[in-house]
């Protein structure tokens, strides 16, 4: 009940963030422009459309992760108002599931939006809309909520600055781990290979939850590659957002 | 005497906008007269391996293959309407097949024709179009280099297999490109197809072409008419009618309508000319 409080709070907040509903309504106008970009690939313009809409939604969400993310925690240490809501008796940990929930379900709103910004495109091209798109939108979705909870966790011990720079960082890093992998495979011998090996298991592999070429091509995939694109995104968020946790329950306020 | 001031502010404002948007107005009309519009730059962009775009884009390989596959299609257009293209003049103007042939061949600048051929100039010169050798230099390493950032990309293999390859004689990177999609794509009877057209057309290798329509002919969903083409091919069926078949082969195996009325135009060019029966 506190949770669900505290996160209807956030929603509110963030639906609001001026930020957000700027890059939401760049993002459906870039998917609409597709109609347009669609028009010079001789004949390919759903895959362009169905690419460029999927990315959008990637890309614009990732924006509004890292950073509206990011301040979720802070505004409330800057503004103060975290100590009206720890002199409450709320837990910690309510605190933090509750903001993420909040956030969790502004990003939700804006994925629906761009999913019916895309369909709604699709439709006009091909007189029918393309549900087979939905598991990459939901992997793309849980991507966004991973980057949710690595800006939380980054907020919860440096500066804003800083925690945006390495919330987008771990989005790089973690779509090109695959190639960490491809390298120690590839050079076995190498005496720093351990390394790379720590590094490629440590860092989120978000190409797990890629699927967009998949879903664009009708490519057939085997259903646990879904599954386990869900339950690895899922696991590996909550694993974050408990870190977070523990770092906001040691924190002074 | 607050009110002057204010309506001096004001005015003081409003003309420095209207100067300010005559500026940009003016210095706007002033670079337009020395800059032509341009709508897609015909020169090469510098592009770095398949495999570096590969992980410069991350989690967007097919936003960047789109891109790539734009700057190609936009790059083919203007390629082949363009006046600066040296073939496009004389081939508007006063060019015929058998003498593009010949002036391309007094140039030496055409080494495939001077590989082994089993069907006659006229044939050749109907299937090869070289009025845009100017393609080859960078439209197959952007097709090469589009097709490893997204491998299940499927219509660049064609068009660079068949389109491209039609229009400028090259062989080797147009078989290397379909070679390339069929490893990614096992089961579409489209890539063996082609590749049986490339070496039965191009290269006189009959047993290989053989070997690929009878690969195609087990793909799934593979049509009729490349039956009929492999039969033809074991009746000795002559080089036009052979060449016949498989244009309308090609022409039925593909949606786009480049590639179809470029086919079609071939078909026509076949049944007018003097072999044709």
């Amino acid at each position: 009940m506190r949770i669900q409080a505290i996160a209807a709070n956030t929603f509110r907040e963030t639906i609001r963030d001026r930020v957000m509903i700027n890059i939401l309504l760049f993002a459906v106008g870039l998917i609409l422009l597709s109609l347009i970009i669609g028009d010079w690939s001789l004949g390919q313009q759903v895959k362009v459309i169905k690419d460029l809409g999927l990315s959008a939604m990637s890309v614009f969400g990732l924006l509004i992760a890292v950073f509206i993310g990011i301040r979720l925690m802070v505004q409330e240490l800057e503004r103060r108002t975290i100590y009206i809501l720890a002199s409450k008796p709320v837990h910690r940990w309510e605190i933090v599931v509750g903001k993420f929930l909040g956030l969790a379900s502004t990003l939700a709103i804006n994925v629906v939006l761009m999913t019916a910004a895309l369909w709604a495109v699709d439709y006009v091209m091909e007189g029918r809309i393309d549900i087979g798109l939905i598991p990459a939108i939901v992997l793309i979705y849980v991507e966004i909520l991973l980057i949710v909870a690595f800006a939380i966790f980054f907020s919860s011990f440096i500066s804003p600055t800083i925690g945006a720079i390495m919330t987008l960082s771990v989005f790089i890093v973690g779509h090109l781990s695959d190639f960490l992998r491809e390298y120690v495979e590839i050079y076995p011998d190498q005496g720093f290979h351990w390394f790379l090996k720590a590094v490629y298991y440590i860092v989120p592999n978000l190409e797990k939850l890629n699927m967009k070429i998949a879903v664009v091509e009708h490519l057939e995939q085997p259903p646990h590659v879904f599954a386990y694109g869900l339950l690895y995104g899922l696991a590996y968020l909550s694993l974050i957002l408990m870190l977070s946790i523990l770092l906001y329950q040691k924190r002074d306020f | 005497m607050h009110s002057l001031k204010h309506i001096a502010e004001k005015t003081v404002i409003i003309v420095l906008l209207l100067t300010l948007a005559a500026t940009v107005y003016l210095t706007q009309q002033a670079m337009d007269r020395y800059q032509s519009i341009r709508f897609v730059n015909r020169e090469a962009v510098f592009l770095p391996k398949g495999e570096v775009l590969k992980w410069l884009s991350m989690g967007y390989r097919g936003a960047v293959s789109d891109w790539l596959w734009i700057r190609t299609v936009l790059y083919v257009g203007r390629r082949l309407m363009d006046e600066d293209n040296p073939y496009f003049e004389y081939a508007v103007t006063e060019g015929t097949i058998h003498d593009e042939i010949r002036q391309v061949r007094d140039e030496e600048q055409i080494t495939q024709l001077d590989s082994v051929y089993l069907l006659d100039d006229h044939l050749k010169g109907l299937l090869h179009r070289f009025e845009s050798r100017g393609l080859v230099v960078h439209v197959y390493p952007m097709l090469e280099r589009l097709t490893t950032v997204d491998p299940y990309f499927k219509f660049p293999y064609i068009f660079g297999g068949v389109f491209i390859m039609m229009e400028t004689g090259e062989i080797t990177a147009a078989r290397e490109l379909l070679e390339k999609g069929y490893r990614y794509y096992p089961d579409h009877w489209e890539f063996p197809f082609y590749l049986g057209w490339i070496q039965w057309m191009y290269r006189g290798e009959m047993d290989l072409t053989q070997k690929y329509l009878l690969e195609a002919l087990q793909c799934p969903g593979c049509p009729d008419y490349v039956g009929d083409l492999l039969l033809g091919l074991t009746r000795n069926l002559g080089s036009e009618s052979f060449a016949a078949l498989y244009l309308s082969g090609i022409h039925e195996s593909t949606d786009n309508p480049e590639i179809r009325r470029q086919v079609h135009r071939l078909m026509i060019e076949l049944q007018k000319s003097p072999g044709a029966h």
